[in-house]
Order: structure tokens, then C-alpha cells, then sequence
């Protein structure tokens, strides 16, 4: 019963249906213009031009609604079905012309109209009744217009009165197929049940569209609740013009006319304004579920509550699907198999650029509104998509950092054992050979090697220290930090709080941030600046702070300069975050934390 | 200066520590050829080290401070070791590294009987015999090029109070973080040690820093001026 969804959300929404969608809609005003007709100089209709006109509209307005309906579910028969309602009201519109035949026509047309609406009213917004209730009272009205509208055809010589819609002033024509002579009593007596019927018809539909209407689902209440009301409108102004026109002999005024006029297109209206309140209340739920979700760091499971909360389906589950598993997990990351879809449980697959995405798993009801769901759906699904993406994005860039920063600590382990090594090691031999040599050019010359070598270890071991600082990696942020401090040009206090020792990544981001930090109050702050490096750590955070007393600056004038970006860059890809606080006159403050991650 | 039992005189018996079989040869050669310096061992590892220790007592132990099997700072954690269980003996930590804060690290548990010394600077076979020496009798060293370093960085600041010594105080200075007793300075720069010690009053006066007669209390104090670690007369 609900796998229309599912084919729905692998269809497209307009194409392959648009072309259907416009022959109908072109039939429509073909059929509406044919009534327009009719009416416009029928003698029966008490001013023919205003009635002609407002009948047209009102085949116009079903068909619209219809088309409308079936452009966006193109596989839902509710469309065809909310179209169709106006085509045979066009049948129904045959009344107006003056001739037994077709005013006959028209007349069992309205009968047959009555169950017709019925059976969409209480099928609205799905393709068919849901409930044995449902069914049983389907049938009932059935079986009972067609066996009253039997005899009534069989005996009377006037049919019963109809409609604000359908009326006829007291000239109407006979009726076409009358095989029995009855006496007017008869035809007075049939014509009333013939009305009543039609009236516990429409009081039935009411009670069953009420007992719809208080259901569960947010959803299901808000795409019929609409329609109740339009159909108690319509139903009221209908049977109140009924009875009036029934019982006294007179026409009903102008006045009551027009009442049930308007409640008669209160309906197409209510079906169409109950689809669109389904989206507005789809892109409201999209926008409360955006809101509440942040962009980071929404999980699947919490997706799941969302929704579930969202479309008020307290058994609802978001199965995700495991392009590595090729299988649907649940939240919590267990595989699962999709059951059946079943009369109570319905499954709606939300797929992502040709691929599956997610599953939803919920009330049957639900389906009264597959976009709602689908949308949702789909905005989950991206939701869940960019989580996925930051974080691999953020894996990424941690990797790259880390290997990077992995690469440069093995080049000066290497420089340090190797070229460092051995030019220290020629500088001692150098110095021995010097010893031994006698006086003259060699020593000399030995002793020229000598400082030659000597430059050569000093810019290595300058080049080595840029390259990674061995500092950090043996002693941690603090000895590392103090060391930096005490070759700057601006005095720089390092205030250690237990920091500690963190993984060698997070340390190394740490680092260079701090350096960074500084290197912008040595450029930046002014030439009298100070800044104090506060380092600490609580659980398993550290946090970082560089405070200087210099200029400061207008935080709103400043762009992230490309120092800044590389310090949320490598704090972030640390998994840390960085703020920055200035005022001019206020020196700067940078804060940070990074998670340590463990003993590095 | 803290009393010693041995005699100056004496030969220093030294044990090396250091991985790289090269870099061994060219210190123990240097060592060997030394007067007044007798080699009693050379290792490879942290470990080997240790049991050399155990065994031969040595006066001093000359060490890389990057020795299997962390290669990380394990010259430094035996020196620090060996503050505990042998005072006695001097530790000279070797490294490739012109680095203030290894030799923070170095002096952090007091710098009595410790050098940090560049391992290039063991050509100079007057600096490692001055280093062994004032290890072996409590003194402290460090690298003239790390205080160089130093110092450079720190007259570089504007709010310094080295602004306000002479050249010749901040030249002292410099002999005093590198652990220079008054006699030598006095010998390097050629004036008397009175005048010697009028300076570093004066240095101390300026700076606010406390003169302590002990040589190696004075190193850390002044390598920690330098290297900004102390507010100002902290």
C-alpha cells in the first residue's frame, strides 16, 4: 500500500508527466467552456450568464486542482481521481439543457457525483480507502443511490430537486426514462428519499472524515482538516439549499445561492490549499530540523529523533545506507534488512545523486504526504552527507598535516644523525690532523677546512631547527615555547600550567600557532609590544593563550589574513578551535584549545 | 665552589657516551690525546652507559644528549638520574642543537657539576678540558655559542635592562652564563679579578639579580636572565 513512495522518490516530478498534465488541463477548459455553454442560455437556470459562469468555474477549478494533484504525485491516483470530479460534474451540467434526455443525464450524473465525492473525500490525499469502514460506507452509499435512483428513475414523472448547482426553475424537463405511471404522491415520496439519502450520505462522510482528521499524524491532520472543514461547509450550504428547495415550494433567494455556490468550491480549494499547507509545514520542519541540527555535528541517531519528533511518528527510524557494507544500518550502525512495507509500516528511500542515501521507516499514515516525508528525507540526507564530508575533510587535512609534520621531524632526524653528524665529526678529526700536522701551509690549510666546516654545521643546524624543532618532540610545548621565547626580539613570558605532554600532532599544532601568533605581535603590535604565552590543561584539553599589550587592532577591519587562516587550519585540522579578541588600543589576545589527544 | 675530594691535578677519568660509531672515535681520539684526561670507556647506548658507570665510578660522563634506545633527550634524563644517585659526578651533555631550552632542561634540577656543550666545540681542546674540569668540581657550562645566542636575542629588546650595562659589563655577563669563574674572566680579559668582581656587582646591581659567590648558581641565574625566563628583578 505505500510503495508508491518509494516510486515517487525514484521518479521525477514533472518530467514524463508535464505533456499529460497539459492534455488534461487543455480538456479541462474544453469541458469547462462546454458548461459555460450550456448554461449560457439555458431557460431552466434562474440567471443563466452569472450560473453558467460559476458551473464553468467550477469544472475548471476541479480539473485545475486535479492537474495540479497529478503533476506533482504523477504516480498517486489521487490526481485523476480530484480531475475527474470535474469532468463528471460536466456530465452533470447536461441537466441544464432543456430536454428530458440529457437533463436526465445530468440528473443521475449529480446522484452519481455525490457517491463520487464521497469516495474522495475519504480517500483524499490517497488512492484509495484505508479503513473496512471506510469501505463498508463506500459501498453502502453506493448500493443505496444506485437501487434509490433505480426505482425513483422507474417511477416518478419530475425528478427530485438538485442542487445549488444543478437546480432548475419549476419548468424543468421530465424525466426521460420513466416506465411506470405513478401518481405525484410517489414522485413527492421518492424525491424526498432521494434527498435524504444524500443527506446521511454527506453526514456519514463528515463523521468518517472527522474520525480522520483526529488521527495520529501531524501530517495526515494537516493535509485534512482543510477538507473537513470544506466538506461540512459544502455539505451544510448543500443540503440546507436541498431541503429549502425540497420541502418549500419556492426557490431558495439569491442569497442562500451564493452561500452554497462558495461552499461548493470551498472544496477543490481545500484540497489544493491542504497539499500546499503540507509543503509549507515540510519547509518549516526542514527549517526547525536545519536549525536544531548545526552544521557539524548532527548525528545519525539524533536525525533519527529530529524526524521522528518533526512528522510526529514516534516509531520512526533513518536507516543509512553503507555504500562500503552495501546494506541499510541503523543508527546505531547495525546492519539491517528492509522489511516489506506493510499496511501500518512504510518505507520511503531517499537516494543522493543516482545512489541510496537513507530509508525511512514509518507510519503508513505518513504517506498521506510522501513530499513532506521524501523532503525531509532529502534534507537529512545532505544534512548527514556534509557531517560526513566535514569530517573526512577534517580527517584529511589532519592526515595531511600529521604527514607532512611527519615528514619534516624525519628529515631532521636524518640531517641531525646523518649531515649533522658527520661534520661534526669532520670538525674533531679536522682539529686532530691540525694537531698533528706540522707547521706550514697544511696546517694552515687544515685549519681554513676547519672554519669552513664549522659555517657549514652552523647553517645546517640553523636549517635543521627550521625544519622541525627537536625541542618540542623531546621536551613538549612549555621547553620549546621558553626556547623560542628566548631568542625573540620582543620579550615573551611563557606561563606553564601543567600542560604537559600531548600526542606529537597536537603539539606540533600548538606550536606553530603559538609562533604564529607571536610572529603577528612582533610585526604587528609595535615596537614597545610584550606578549605573555599562557599555556594549560584541564582533562584532556589543552588550551593556549597569547596576549600582547601592543596596538591591538579593529577586529571588524580585519580579514583573516593568511596568517590567521593558517592557524585555524592547523588547529583545526588538530580538531582545536582559535578565537581571536582585539580592540584597538587593547593589545590581542588569540585563544585556543585542541583536544591532547593522549601521550604522544 | 662546593669542595671536591680529588685534587685538581689529578687526571679526570671520563666515560663517553655517544651511538655514532664515527663521532666515538673522533671524541675518544680527542680524549686520548688529552693531558690530564684518562678515557676509561665509551658506549654506545643509554644502557651500556649506566653499567659503565656502575663500574668504573667515573669523574665525568660525556654524553650525547640523542642516545639509543629513545633517541630522544636520554643524555638529559641521565643526567637528571645521576643527580639522585651519583652527585659526584659531572655529566657533559652533547648536542647538535644551539638550543637555550635544552640547557633549561639541563639546569632545571640545579646546574651544579653540568655542561652543555655543542659537540663541535670538543675541537677546541681547551673548552673541553675547561668543561671536564669545572663539571668535575661542581662548576656548570654552557656553550659559549648558545649564550651568544642569547645574548644577541636579548639586546635586540628595546624595554632590556642590558641597555643599561657597558660592553665590557655585557661581555662579562656572557663569561658569567658560560660559566667562567672570576679568575678566568680576569685571565681572558686581561684585568685583575678585583676588578673583575667590581663588574659583575655592578652587572648584578643593574639587573637586580641576586650575586651569589657560587659560580654555578651564577650561571643559572644569569642564563635565565637571558633567556627571559625571570621578571625583571624576580
Amino acid at each position: 500500500m505505500s510503495t508508491h513512495a518509494a516510486a515517487e522518490a525514484s521518479g521525477g516530478r514533472w518530467t514524463g508527466t508535464s505533456g499529460h498534465v497539459l492534455a488534461i488541463a487543455l480538456l479541462g477548459a474544453a469541458a469547462s467552456l462546454l458548461v459555460v455553454v450550456l448554461g449560457w442560455s439555458s431557460p431552466l437556470i434562474s440567471h443563466p450568464h452569472v450560473a453558467a459562469a460559476v458551473r464553468g468555474l467550477f469544472v475548471a477549478t476541479y480539473v485545475g486542482v486535479g492537474a495540479y494533484t497529478w503533476s506533482r504525485r504523477p504516480a498517486s491516483r489521487i490526481g485523476p481521481l480530484i480531475t475527474g470530479a470535474g469532468f463528471l460534474y460536466a456530465v452533470v451540467a447536461l441537466a441544464a439543457v432543456d430536454d428530458p434526455l440529457p437533463y436526465t443525464i445530468g440528473r443521475v450524473a449529480l446522484a452519481a457525483q455525490v457517491v463520487y465525492f464521497a469516495f474522495l473525500f475519504i480517500t483524499f490525499p490517497r488512492e484509495r480507502p484505508s479503513t473496512r469502514l471506510e469501505r463498508r460506507f463506500l459501498g453502502v452509499a453506493a448500493a443505496a443511490t444506485v437501487v434509490v435512483w433505480a426505482v425513483t428513475l422507474a417511477l416518478v414523472d419530475t425528478l427530485p430537486h438538485g442542487g445549488p448547482l444543478t437546480d432548475c426553475t419549476p419548468q424543468c424537463p421530465g424525466n426521460a426514462l420513466q416506465v411506470v405511471e405513478t401518481s405525484d404522491g410517489v414522485t413527492s415520496a421518492l424525491g424526498l428519499l432521494a434527498t435524504v439519502l444524500s443527506a446521511l450520505i454527506v453526514l456519514g462522510l463528515i463523521a468518517v472524515l472527522s474520525r480522520k482528521a483526529a488521527s495520529a499524524t501531524l501530517i495526515r491532520r494537516r493535509v485534512v482538516v482543510p477538507l473537513l472543514y470544506a466538506s461540512i461547509l459544502f455539505v451544510a450550504t448543500y443540503a440546507t439549499y436541498s431541503l429549502v428547495s425540497q420541502v418549500g415550494d419556492t426557490q431558495p433567494g439569491p442569497g442562500l445561492r451564493v452561500v452554497a455556490v462558495a461552499g461548493a468550491f470551498a472544496v477543490p480549494l481545500a484540497l489544493l490549499y491542504g497539499q500546499l499547507r503540507g509543503r509549507l509545514f515540510a519547509a518549516a520542519s526542514l527549517w526547525r530540523t536545519m536549525g536544531r541540527a548545526g552544521p557539524r555535528q548532527v548525528t545519525p541517531a539524533q536525525m533519527q529523533d529530529f524526524l521522528g519528533e518533526t512528522l510526529g511518528d514516534p516509531s520512526f527510524e533513518l536507516l543509512v545506507w553503507s555504500p562500503e557494507r552495501n546494506v541499510y544500518v541503523d543508527v546505531s550502525g547495525e546492519p539491517v534488512e528492509l522489511a516489506e512495507p506493510s499496511p501500518s509500516r512504510s518505507i520511503t528511500r531517499v537516494a543522493q545523486a543516482g545512489s541510496p542515501s537513507l530509508a525511512l521507516v514509518h507510519d503508513a499514515e505518513l504517506d498521506d504526504d510522501p513530499e513532506t516525508v521524501r523532503g525531509l528525507g532529502a534534507a537529512a540526507s545532505a544534512l548527514l552527507e556534509n557531517v560526513t564530508l566535514v569530517r573526512e575533510l577534517q580527517a584529511s587535512r589532519a592526515r595531511i598535516v600529521d604527514s607532512a609534520e611527519q615528514e619534516r621531524h624525519r628529515l631532521e632526524r636524518d640531517l641531525h644523525d646523518g649531515a649533522q653528524q658527520r661534520l661534526t665529526t669532520i670538525q674533531l678529526r679536522l682539529a686532530l690532523a691540525q694537531e698533528r700536522a706540522p707547521d706550514g701551509q697544511l696546517g694552515d690549510e687544515l685549519a681554513e677546512l676547519e672554519t669552513e666546516a664549522a659555517t657549514a654545521a652552523a647553517e645546517l643546524r640553523a636549517l635543521a631547527h627550521g625544519i622541525y624543532p627537536a625541542l618540542l618532540a623531546d621536551a613538549g610545548l612549555a621547553p620549546a615555547l621558553r626556547s623560542f621565547a628566548s631568542s625573540a626580539t620582543i620579550p615573551i613570558r611563557v606561563v606553564d600550567h601543567g600542560v604537559g605532554r600531548a600526542q606529537a600532532g597536537t603539539e606540533l599544532a600548538i606550536y606553530y600557532c603559538v609562533l604564529e601568533a607571536l610572529q603577528n605581535v612582533v610585526k604587528h603590535a609595535g615596537p614597545r609590544a610584550g606578549a605573555v604565552v599562557t599555556l594549560t590543561r584541564a582533562r584532556d584539553t589543552i588550551g593556549f593563550e597569547i596576549r600582547d599589550d601592543g596596538a591591538g587592532f579593529d577586529r571588524a577591519g580585519h580579514t583573516d589574513g593568511i596568517g590567521l587562516v593558517s592557524m585555524r587550519d592547523r588547529i583545526g585540522a588538530a580538531g582545536g578551535t582559535l578565537e581571536i579578541h582585539s580592540s584597538p588600543g587593547a593589545g590581542a589576545t588569540v585563544y585556543g584549545s585542541v583536544p591532547a589527544g593522549g601521550q604522544g | 665552589m662546593r669542595e671536591r675530594p680529588r685534587a685538581v691535578s689529578d687526571r679526570i677519568r671520563v666515560i663517553v657516551g655517544e651511538d655514532s660509531f664515527l663521532t666515538r672515535e673522533a671524541i675518544t681520539a680527542l680524549l686520548r690525546s688529552t693531558e690530564g684526561v684518562e678515557l676509561v670507556a665509551a658506549c654506545e647506548d643509554a644502557d651500556a652507559l649506566r653499567a659503565a658507570i656502575e663500574r668504573e665510578h667515573p669523574d665525568v660522563v660525556l654524553t650525547d644528549i640523542r642516545m639509543p634506545p629513545s633517541r630522544l633527550d636520554e643524555g638529559i634524563k641521565l643526567a637528571t638520574e645521576l643527580r639522585e644517585t651519583r652527585p659526584e659526578i659531572g655529566v657533559v651533555v652533547l648536542t647538535q642543537h644551539a638550543e637555550p631550552g635544552y640547557a633549561a632542561l639541563l639546569f632545571d634540577g640545579g646546574s651544579e657539576g653540568r655542561a652543555y656543550l655543542l659537540k663541535e666545540s670538543l675541537k677546541d681542546r681547551a673548552e673541553l678540558v675547561r668543561a671536564l674540569r669545572t663539571v668535575a668540581e661542581g662548576g656548570s657550562v654552557v656553550d659559549p655559542l648558545v649564550v651568544d645566542q642569547l645574548l644577541t636575542a636579548r639586546t635586540r629588546r628595546e624595554d632590556s635592562r642590558l641597555a643599561s650595562l657597558t660592553p665590557r659589563e655585557l661581555e662579562i655577563l656572557g663569561l658569567i652564563a658560560e660559566g667562567r669563574s672570576n679568575g678566568a674572566i680576569a685571565d681572558k680579559l686581561f684585568v685583575t679579578k678585583r676588578a673583575v668582581e667590581r663588574h659583575i656587582n655592578s652587572i648584578f646591581l643593574k639587573l637586580g639579580l641576586r650575586d651569589g659567590g657560587d659560580v654555578s648558581r651564577r650561571v643559572k641565574a644569569a642564563l635565565l636572565y637571558l633567556s627571559g625566563e625571570t621578571a625583571e628583578g624576580h
